[in-house]
Protein backbone atom coordinates (compact mmCIF):
# COMPACT_ATOMS: atom_id res chain seq x y z
CA UNK A 1 0.00 0.00 0.00
CA UNK A 2 1.25 3.45 -1.04
CA UNK A 3 0.65 6.14 1.58
CA UNK A 4 2.33 9.51 2.93
CA UNK A 5 4.46 9.04 6.46
CA UNK A 6 2.20 11.62 7.63
CA UNK A 7 -1.11 9.43 6.71
CA UNK A 8 0.65 6.41 8.57
CA UNK A 9 1.32 8.64 11.51
CA UNK A 10 -2.15 9.86 11.72
CA UNK A 11 -3.80 6.30 11.04
CA UNK A 12 -1.12 4.68 14.11
CA UNK A 13 -2.62 8.08 16.17
CA UNK A 14 -5.80 7.95 15.34
CA UNK A 15 -7.25 4.70 13.84
CA UNK A 16 -4.55 1.74 15.86
CA UNK A 17 -5.78 2.63 19.23
CA UNK A 18 -8.74 1.28 18.79
CA UNK A 19 -8.07 -2.55 17.32
CA UNK A 20 -9.13 -3.86 20.89
CA UNK A 21 -12.70 -1.96 20.66
CA UNK A 22 -12.76 -3.23 16.65
CA UNK A 23 -11.98 -6.95 17.87
CA UNK A 24 -14.29 -6.84 20.51
CA UNK A 25 -17.38 -5.51 18.61
CA UNK A 26 -16.53 -8.40 15.84
CA UNK A 27 -16.64 -11.43 18.37
CA UNK A 28 -20.04 -10.69 19.83
CA UNK A 29 -21.16 -10.14 16.59
CA UNK A 30 -19.96 -13.47 15.15
CA UNK A 31 -20.03 -14.84 18.08
CA UNK A 32 -16.44 -16.52 17.71
CA UNK A 33 -12.99 -15.86 18.18
CA UNK A 34 -11.39 -17.07 14.34
CA UNK A 35 -14.11 -15.47 12.79
CA UNK A 36 -13.61 -12.41 14.42
CA UNK A 37 -10.04 -12.31 14.09
CA UNK A 38 -10.46 -12.49 10.25
CA UNK A 39 -13.33 -10.01 10.04
CA UNK A 40 -11.65 -7.39 12.25
CA UNK A 41 -8.47 -7.63 10.27
CA UNK A 42 -10.51 -7.41 6.94
CA UNK A 43 -11.71 -4.19 8.40
CA UNK A 44 -8.90 -2.76 9.59
CA UNK A 45 -6.96 -2.78 5.94
CA UNK A 46 -10.85 -1.71 4.28
CA UNK A 47 -10.13 1.22 7.11
CA UNK A 48 -6.45 1.89 6.20
CA UNK A 49 -7.64 1.55 2.32
CA UNK A 50 -10.17 4.08 2.92
CA UNK A 51 -8.30 6.51 5.70
CA UNK A 52 -7.57 9.39 3.10
CA UNK A 53 -11.02 9.94 3.05
CA UNK A 54 -11.46 10.04 6.93
CA UNK A 55 -12.49 13.92 6.71
CA UNK A 56 -11.50 13.73 11.20
CA UNK A 57 -13.70 13.42 14.29
CA UNK A 58 -14.59 10.21 15.74
CA UNK A 59 -11.70 7.87 15.10
CA UNK A 60 -13.29 5.43 16.69
CA UNK A 61 -17.29 5.60 15.68
CA UNK A 62 -15.80 5.54 11.87
CA UNK A 63 -14.05 2.35 12.71
CA UNK A 64 -16.44 0.63 14.72
CA UNK A 65 -18.86 1.31 11.64
CA UNK A 66 -16.34 -0.15 9.01
CA UNK A 67 -15.98 -3.39 11.36
CA UNK A 68 -20.12 -3.56 11.85
CA UNK A 69 -20.67 -3.16 7.78
CA UNK A 70 -17.89 -5.78 7.66
CA UNK A 71 -19.63 -8.02 10.43
CA UNK A 72 -23.04 -7.76 8.74
CA UNK A 73 -21.51 -8.64 4.92
CA UNK A 74 -19.77 -11.43 6.53
CA UNK A 75 -23.39 -12.52 8.46
CA UNK A 76 -25.57 -12.63 4.90
CA UNK A 77 -23.00 -15.22 3.03
CA UNK A 78 -22.45 -17.07 5.72
CA UNK A 79 -24.95 -16.96 8.65
CA UNK A 80 -27.74 -15.29 6.71
CA UNK A 81 -30.48 -17.24 8.85
CA UNK A 82 -28.85 -15.21 11.52
CA UNK A 83 -29.88 -11.70 10.02
CA UNK A 84 -33.25 -12.94 10.45
CA UNK A 85 -33.29 -14.02 13.67
CA UNK A 86 -35.58 -13.04 16.39
CA UNK A 87 -35.88 -13.46 20.27
CA UNK A 88 -38.49 -16.07 21.00
CA UNK A 89 -40.15 -14.62 24.06
CA UNK A 90 -42.28 -17.79 23.67
CA UNK A 91 -39.20 -19.86 24.86
CA UNK A 92 -38.09 -17.47 27.43
CA UNK A 93 -39.30 -16.49 30.69
CA UNK A 94 -41.04 -13.54 31.12
CA UNK A 95 -38.46 -11.04 33.10
CA UNK A 96 -40.02 -11.82 37.15
CA UNK A 97 -36.35 -12.61 38.55
CA UNK A 98 -35.20 -10.28 40.56
CA UNK A 99 -31.33 -9.22 40.91
CA UNK A 100 -31.28 -11.28 43.74
CA UNK A 101 -32.46 -14.14 42.53
CA UNK A 102 -30.24 -13.61 39.34
CA UNK A 103 -26.83 -13.31 41.20
CA UNK A 104 -24.14 -13.58 38.85
CA UNK A 105 -21.10 -15.48 40.60
CA UNK A 106 -17.81 -16.64 38.85
CA UNK A 107 -19.14 -19.89 37.96
CA UNK A 108 -22.31 -18.14 35.99
CA UNK A 109 -20.19 -15.77 33.60
CA UNK A 110 -20.90 -19.00 30.81
CA UNK A 111 -24.59 -18.40 31.56
CA UNK A 112 -24.04 -14.23 30.83
CA UNK A 113 -22.02 -15.42 27.46
CA UNK A 114 -24.70 -17.64 26.50
CA UNK A 115 -27.41 -15.12 27.10
CA UNK A 116 -26.16 -12.85 25.11
CA UNK A 117 -25.45 -14.88 22.40
CA UNK A 118 -29.08 -15.83 22.12
CA UNK A 119 -30.55 -12.24 21.21
CA UNK A 120 -30.66 -10.77 17.58
CA UNK A 121 -27.46 -9.24 16.18
CA UNK A 122 -29.07 -5.97 16.07
CA UNK A 123 -29.99 -6.08 20.04
CA UNK A 124 -26.89 -7.93 20.55
CA UNK A 125 -24.38 -4.78 19.03
CA UNK A 126 -26.47 -1.82 20.72
CA UNK A 127 -25.71 -4.15 24.36
CA UNK A 128 -21.98 -4.16 23.40
CA UNK A 129 -21.26 -0.40 21.95
CA UNK A 130 -22.96 0.79 25.07
CA UNK A 131 -22.33 -1.75 28.15
CA UNK A 132 -18.58 -3.13 26.97
CA UNK A 133 -18.03 -0.02 25.12
CA UNK A 134 -19.17 2.60 27.15
CA UNK A 135 -20.67 4.30 24.00
CA UNK A 136 -23.14 7.03 23.77
CA UNK A 137 -26.48 6.94 22.49
CA UNK A 138 -24.83 9.68 19.49
CA UNK A 139 -21.84 7.29 19.05
CA UNK A 140 -23.99 4.01 18.42
CA UNK A 141 -25.92 5.84 16.32
CA UNK A 142 -23.28 6.92 13.70
CA UNK A 143 -21.62 3.35 14.07
CA UNK A 144 -25.55 1.60 13.32
CA UNK A 145 -26.63 4.27 10.74
CA UNK A 146 -29.65 4.49 13.23
CA UNK A 147 -31.92 7.63 14.76
CA UNK A 148 -30.99 7.95 18.37
CA UNK A 149 -34.62 7.24 19.73
CA UNK A 150 -34.26 3.69 17.50
CA UNK A 151 -31.00 3.33 19.44
CA UNK A 152 -32.89 4.03 22.50
CA UNK A 153 -35.83 1.70 21.91
CA UNK A 154 -33.29 -1.29 20.97
CA UNK A 155 -31.39 -1.33 23.77
CA UNK A 156 -34.68 -0.80 26.11
CA UNK A 157 -35.79 -4.29 24.43
CA UNK A 158 -32.27 -5.60 24.00
CA UNK A 159 -32.28 -5.02 28.07
CA UNK A 160 -35.27 -6.77 28.59
CA UNK A 161 -34.40 -9.69 25.95
CA UNK A 162 -31.07 -10.29 27.79
CA UNK A 163 -32.91 -10.17 31.38
CA UNK A 164 -35.27 -13.07 30.22
CA UNK A 165 -32.40 -14.90 28.38
CA UNK A 166 -30.69 -14.94 31.68
CA UNK A 167 -33.87 -15.52 34.08
CA UNK A 168 -34.59 -18.53 31.65
CA UNK A 169 -30.89 -19.73 32.08
CA UNK A 170 -30.72 -19.54 35.86
CA UNK A 171 -34.22 -21.26 36.57
CA UNK A 172 -32.56 -24.25 33.89
CA UNK A 173 -29.13 -24.03 36.02
CA UNK A 174 -31.23 -24.51 39.29
CA UNK A 175 -33.30 -27.15 37.78
CA UNK A 176 -30.13 -29.27 36.60
CA UNK A 177 -28.98 -28.45 40.35
CA UNK A 178 -31.99 -30.12 42.00
CA UNK B 1 -47.71 -3.06 35.49
CA UNK B 2 -46.41 -0.94 32.32
CA UNK B 3 -45.43 2.20 33.41
CA UNK B 4 -45.76 4.85 29.64
CA UNK B 5 -42.76 6.48 30.72
CA UNK B 6 -40.60 3.10 30.96
CA UNK B 7 -39.86 2.74 27.46
CA UNK B 8 -39.20 6.39 26.85
CA UNK B 9 -37.55 7.76 29.84
CA UNK B 10 -35.89 5.21 31.83
CA UNK B 11 -33.19 4.09 29.48
CA UNK B 12 -31.82 7.50 28.29
CA UNK B 13 -32.02 8.77 32.40
CA UNK B 14 -30.01 5.39 33.46
CA UNK B 15 -27.29 6.21 30.84
CA UNK B 16 -27.33 9.68 31.63
CA UNK B 17 -28.10 10.57 28.12
CA UNK B 18 -31.31 13.11 29.03
CA UNK B 19 -31.13 16.82 29.24
CA UNK B 20 -31.55 17.95 33.18
CA UNK B 21 -34.64 19.37 31.95
CA UNK B 22 -35.96 15.88 31.14
CA UNK B 23 -34.19 14.29 34.20
CA UNK B 24 -35.69 16.50 36.86
CA UNK B 25 -39.35 15.76 35.10
CA UNK B 26 -38.43 11.83 35.22
CA UNK B 27 -36.89 12.04 38.34
CA UNK B 28 -40.24 14.07 39.72
CA UNK B 29 -42.10 11.50 38.19
CA UNK B 30 -39.39 8.11 39.90
CA UNK B 31 -40.51 9.38 43.46
CA UNK B 32 -44.46 7.80 43.05
CA UNK B 33 -43.57 5.08 40.24
CA UNK B 34 -42.92 2.23 41.97
CA UNK B 35 -42.63 0.41 38.49
CA UNK B 36 -39.98 2.68 37.47
CA UNK B 37 -37.58 2.71 40.39
CA UNK B 38 -38.21 -1.46 39.87
CA UNK B 39 -36.77 -1.63 36.45
CA UNK B 40 -34.17 1.06 37.94
CA UNK B 41 -32.64 -1.36 40.01
CA UNK B 42 -32.80 -4.19 37.41
CA UNK B 43 -31.06 -1.95 34.64
CA UNK B 44 -28.10 -1.33 37.24
CA UNK B 45 -27.53 -4.60 37.99
CA UNK B 46 -27.75 -6.06 34.39
CA UNK B 47 -25.11 -3.01 33.33
CA UNK B 48 -23.00 -4.17 36.43
CA UNK B 49 -23.44 -8.21 35.65
CA UNK B 50 -21.96 -7.45 32.03
CA UNK B 51 -19.36 -4.89 33.20
CA UNK B 52 -18.23 -7.25 36.47
CA UNK B 53 -18.21 -10.37 34.44
CA UNK B 54 -15.14 -9.00 32.05
CA UNK B 55 -16.86 -9.58 28.61
CA UNK B 56 -14.22 -7.06 26.66
CA UNK B 57 -12.17 -9.37 24.65
CA UNK B 58 -9.22 -7.34 23.74
CA UNK B 59 -7.81 -8.21 20.26
CA UNK B 60 -5.18 -11.20 20.03
CA UNK B 61 -1.60 -10.21 19.57
CA UNK B 62 -1.96 -12.21 16.25
CA UNK B 63 -4.32 -9.44 14.75
CA UNK B 64 -2.10 -6.37 16.05
CA UNK B 65 1.04 -8.37 14.29
CA UNK B 66 -0.58 -8.62 11.18
CA UNK B 67 -2.21 -4.75 10.86
CA UNK B 68 1.35 -3.80 11.85
CA UNK B 69 2.95 -5.37 8.79
CA UNK B 70 0.38 -4.06 6.64
CA UNK B 71 0.85 -0.38 7.89
CA UNK B 72 4.98 -0.55 7.79
CA UNK B 73 5.19 -2.80 5.39
CA UNK B 74 9.21 -4.27 5.00
CA UNK B 75 11.15 -2.78 2.14
CA UNK B 76 11.49 -5.92 -0.11
CA UNK B 77 15.51 -7.49 0.22
CA UNK B 78 17.65 -6.98 -2.89
CA UNK B 79 17.66 -10.32 -4.73
CA UNK B 80 21.03 -11.44 -5.88
CA UNK B 81 21.27 -11.20 -9.57
CA UNK B 82 22.73 -14.35 -9.84
CA UNK B 83 22.50 -17.48 -8.38
CA UNK B 84 24.59 -18.12 -5.78
CA UNK B 85 26.33 -21.09 -6.62
CA UNK B 86 26.81 -19.29 -10.00
CA UNK B 87 28.34 -16.58 -8.23
CA UNK B 88 30.35 -19.01 -6.03
CA UNK B 89 31.92 -20.82 -9.35
CA UNK B 90 32.90 -17.42 -10.64
CA UNK B 91 34.78 -16.42 -6.89
CA UNK B 92 36.40 -19.94 -7.21
CA UNK B 93 37.63 -19.26 -11.01
CA UNK B 94 39.21 -15.87 -10.29
CA UNK B 95 41.60 -18.16 -7.57
CA UNK B 96 42.70 -20.97 -9.98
Amino acid sequence: MSWSSKDRERFEQLVLPHVDAAFNLARWLLRGRADAEDVAQEALLRACRFFRGFQGGDARAWLLQIVRNTCYTWLEKNRPMELSMEFDEEIHLQASATPETLAISGDDRERLILALETLPPRFREVLVLRELEGCSYKEIAAITSLPIGTVMSSLSRARRQLHSALANSTQKGAIREV
Amino acid sequence: MKCDFADSLLQGYFDGELSGRRAAEFERHLQHCAHCASELVDLDWLSGALRLTQLYVPAPASLRRKIDAYVHPKAPTAAPSQPLLWHWLQQRQRYL
